[in-house]
């Protein structure tokens, strides 16, 4: 470590790794990041890899799409293959109201998505259960990758382009002068700095309180499981607006499986599995794939994520610490989003010109009263 | 385990034995042991008819017919056979009555039972996709995601034809399940002592909470108790109060003591497939999986055989010497004809003798450590030779063993140039010891921690064998020093687990302290 850094960022998780890496490819490259364990430690290795533009708010579409956008490029622009393949979104609606949703959707993200019968669906996966399936909204640029291909890719081209990356150092303090952040106090030392990027997942909270600054983000506790892995049967991402049930088959053959449970409204650091929610999802995976019933659950883990009220991440300044950055509360949905936010982002620390997105996920808004509500939300 | 008497080993096998090349693997006599195989049954592998007996498993039944290879791995679509033997590798794994990745070598027989390859084109014994294995001189760091990524047309081929190749056996048949042989799971969910493992440790845990007056759920997810110890033939000096018999005997007896405790329940074919915070055990048997919340827990989950380092350590016909001695001393089924022993724990000539008694002939010995040069030179005038220190380098075949080379070492496991040697064999049979079988124990709350005596990781417990309030761990996981400390160590979890819940006297503590301070003595 050095004396002094451009930029500090706190979390080497996809959202921290994505921020410094686009921090130094606009030239940006006097930055550190620090890491409590070992990169990819917190929910970026434990997620599902979901992709999808299909939300039902302006706010999420518009960053989605910037997401997408940017996964396209990402393998041969990381120089690492991100095993990123666009195979298909599909969300089932059960009951009229669902259905009535997924027409809301589609009309406001239109591009490539399509409302379809449950026979097409049908079609498209021939061992889904379309038994009392009213309907599916399809979006065909639905993708999925390798989280940790994305996070090793980030990794290695921001150091290659001279970023430093400090697993294992865990940070004590943020001491601010002035109003202004100016230096961070970690277990290896102390560095200074004028700019902070809280991006500390579900920890994120205790680092914004070493600031003064309250965030109204909660750790909860999801989480996944993965059966033995089956010859490929149906490819792209499958999620129920009924049970909330979400599955993909994996690059591998894996089937893998979250549904919510009632472990969820707990808030908790703790990431052990819990037996409500392999119950509560081979259930909600059964109902629609039937012919799973015999088929081995290999895994279950546990992650936490950082909620905020509204479900819709805090990024961008805060209006009481020059300097200090929120990259935090991305939920269920930070894989999806990393490339988006991480460029934008990038892009306010280097020019300071602030953006609509940023605007509409401020800390701000709670405040004000302009919560980001998106009912195709699956956590409820 | 100790050296056999090379006295006792020529005496009973003097002088070179006639190579038997007998197509009938079933072993028909035996020193020691008797082989109930129940009535015949039929079943069909990938369209032949397969001759099983009732007590069988599928694995086995197929292996007596002369079925060696049972699956393709996954990457290079090597041809696999039997290793384990005991449900724990993934070698076996072929897709019985339209259910995918069912691994034979413990799944039952089943009367008129569909056997079909999977992963394989046409099917397991020639599968045209093991062309990749000969393409390997393109690919030095291997067949993985990060190689042909550019040009981009490439890449999008590959991933095509990856993604395709992706997973195992096939999604389960419409109507597919496998019926049961196990009646419906029935539990008392609040039970005082939950036991997992029916291995020596687990049994006398058992027996000694049912016998203080606990109730005692015992689960193990084979089909009988007794553990690895049911399938060794060799005497015991160091058992406690068993001391002298023969491994199976031990476990005889024990099993035959579980059935005079009302008390004690075993639940067999059962599962403990998890164990989550607040001691809840989830046990899953044929399809159902229940929850249990016992008041204690006492985890006896054992140990998995290693695997040797060398060439084609994976050819079918190379077993694992627990997985030899059930196939031979458990289900009466000889692993082959011809075998080499290689070892370096110093029990080769205890497994060359069960093979002897099983009526195979036994090429060689072959032990990495230096053994006595009396026993070597002693061993050149039997049939079969001792050749230590030597270890094996390679082994040959195309699809299945034929042959091994050995080569001397140094003793400090350089290998010596020129002393290669090449020995026939249809059967390769590998002892080196265990590791624990940490997963339950770790989702318990125990912390694995380095221990220089065994010179592993080991479940970290307290004097008392716990690991997590109310949870024991006792065995094998923890690398007993021999047969009479496991013993001993399922007594004291048993008994304490009992005084715990208010069962049991001031003489049955005073016993258990006993046990405990000569469980810890040195």
């Amino acid at each position: 470590m050095k004396q002094k850094y451009d930029v500090v960022i706190i979390g080497a998780g996809l959202q921290g790794l994505s921020v410094a890496y686009n921090l130094a490819k606009r030239g940006l490259t006097n930055v550190l990041v620090l890491e409590k364990g070992y990169l990819g430690s917190g929910a970026s290795g434990r997620d599902i890899e979901l992709i999808r533009a299909i939300f039902a708010s302006p706010e999420w579409i518009s960053l989605m799409k910037e997401s997408i956008r940017l996964f396209r490029k990402l393998s041969s622009e990381l120089n690492f293959n991100i095993m990123y393949a666009e195979n298909g979104h599909m969300l089932l609606a059960k009951t009229p109201s669902q259905v009535k949703l997924c027409q809301e959707i589609h009309s406001s993200y239109g591009n490539d998505s399509r409302l379809i019968e449950p026979q097409e669906a049908k079609e498209i996966i021939p061992a889904l259960n379309v038994e009392g399936i009213e309907g599916a909204l399809y979006q065909e640029s639905g993708a999925t990758a390798l989280t940790y291909g994305v996070l090793w890719g980030y990794a290695e081209a921001a150091q290659r382009l001279g970023v430093e990356i400090c697993p294992f150092t865990e940070v004590l303090g943020i001491s601010v002068v002035e109003g202004r952040v100016n230096s961070v106090t970690t277990t290896k030392g102390t560095v200074r700095t004028d700019t902070v990027v809280d991006a500390a997942g579900a920890y994120s909270r205790d680092i914004a309180k070493m600031v003064g600054v309250v965030l109204p983000n909660e750790p909860h506790r999801i989480e996944a499981l993965v059966t033995e892995s089956l010859k490929p049967f149906f490819s792209c991402n499958v999620v129920s607006l009924d049970s909330h049930v979400a599955c993909k088959q994996t690059a591998r053959g894996e089937v893998l499986g979250y549904a919510p449970s009632k472990a969820e409204a707990e808030v908790t650091y703790s990431t052990s599995s819990t037996p409500m929610f392999l119950r509560a999802t081979a259930k909600a995976m059964l109902e629609i794939f039937p012919r799973l019933r015999q088929v081995k659950v290999q895994r279950q883990w546990g992650g936490i994520i950082d909620m905020t009220p509204d479900r819709s991440p805090t990024i961008g300044p805060v209006d009481e610490i020059d300097g200090f950055i929120l990259n935090s509360g991305w939920g269920g949905y930070g894989f999806m989003s990393s490339p988006a936010s991480g460029s934008i982002l990038a892009e306010f620390i280097v020019s300071g010109k602030t953006n609509t997105i940023i605007e509409s996920f401020s800390l701000r808004r709670f405040a004000q009263g302009r919560l980001v509500r998106d009912r195709s939300m699956i956590v409820e | 385990m100790k050296l056999l008497g090379e006295r006792q080993f020529r005496q009973r096998y003097n002088g070179a034995r006639a190579v038997i090349d007998s197509k009938d693997l079933r072993v028909r006599e035996h020193p020691y042991l008797k082989f109930e195989r129940g009535k015949k049954i039929a079943m069909r592998f990938d369209g032949q008819q397969v001759e099983a007996y009732e007590n069988e498993t599928i694995g086995v039944a197929l292996h007596a017919s002369g079925a060696r290879i049972f699956g393709r791995s996954l990457k290079y679509h090597r041809p696999r056979g039997l290793l384990c033997v005991s449900g724990r590798c993934s070698n076996c794994m072929l897709r019985v009555n339209g259910v995918p990745n069912v691994r034979v070598c413990v799944e039952p027989v089943r009367e008129g039972a569909v056997i079909e390859s999977q992963n394989a084109f046409p099917n397991v014994t020639h599968d045209a996709y093991s062309l990749l294995d000969r393409l390997d001189f393109m690919m030095p760091v291997g067949f993985q995601y990060r190689r042909f990524i550019r040009p981009k047309f490439v890449s999008q081929i590959f991933e095509n034809v990856v993604r395709k190749m992706a997973g195992r056996g096939s999604i389960p048949d419409e109507d597919a399940i496998l019926s049961s042989t196990y009646p419906a799971l029935e539990l008392d969910r609040s039970v005082d002592v939950a036991v997992v493992g029916g291995g020596p440790a687990g049994i006398s845990a058992a027996i000694s909470a049912a016998r203080a007056g606990a109730k005692v759920a015992l689960f193990d997810e084979n089909s009988h108790l007794g553990g690895r110890l049911l399938k060794q033939t060799c005497r015991y000096d160091d058992a406690g109060p068993y001391t002298g018999l023969r491994g199976f005997e031990i476990a005889n007896r024990m099993v035959e003591e579980t059935k005079f405790l009302p008390a004690l329940t075993p639940h067999l074919g059962t599962l403990a497939a998890a164990c989550y915070e607040g001691r809840i055990l989830t046990v899953f048997r044929e399809n159902s999986l229940q929850e249990l919340n016992p008041k204690t827990l006492i985890l006896a989950p054992g140990a998995y055989e290693r695997t040797m380092v060398f060439e084609n350590n994976d050819l079918p016909g190379i077993l694992l010497a627990d997985g030899a001695r059930t196939l031979m001393n458990f289900y009466g089924v000889r692993p082959g004809n011809r075998a080499v022993v290689a070892s370096n724990d110093g029990s080769g000539q205890a497994l060359a003798l069960e093979l002897l008694d099983a009526g195979m002939y036994v090429e060689a010995i072959i032990e990495s450590r230096a053994c006595p040069e009396e026993a070597v030179r002693e061993s050149t005038k039997s049939g079969t030779k001792l050749l230590s220190p030597y270890v094996v380098k390679s082994a040959h075949g195309n699809s299945k063993l034929n042959a091994i080379t050995a080569v001397q070492t140094d003793g400090k496991g350089e290998e010596i140039p020129g002393t290669e040697m090449h020995l026939q064999c249809d059967t390769l049979c590998v002892s080196c010891g265990t590791n624990p079988a940490f997963e339950l124990v770790s989702l318990a709350g125990a912390k694995m921690e380095y221990d220089p005596r065994a010179d592993a990781f080991l479940p970290a417990r307290t004097k008392g064998l716990e690991v997590a309030s109310r949870v024991f761990v006792v065995g094998d996981v923890c690398r007993t020093r021999d047969l009479g400390e496991t013993i001993l160590e399922g007594c004291i979890a048993g008994n304490s687990a009992a005084l715990l819940l208010g069962y049991g006297d001031g003489e049955l503590k005073q016993a258990t302290d006993k046990m405990l301070a000569r469980r810890w003595e040195n």
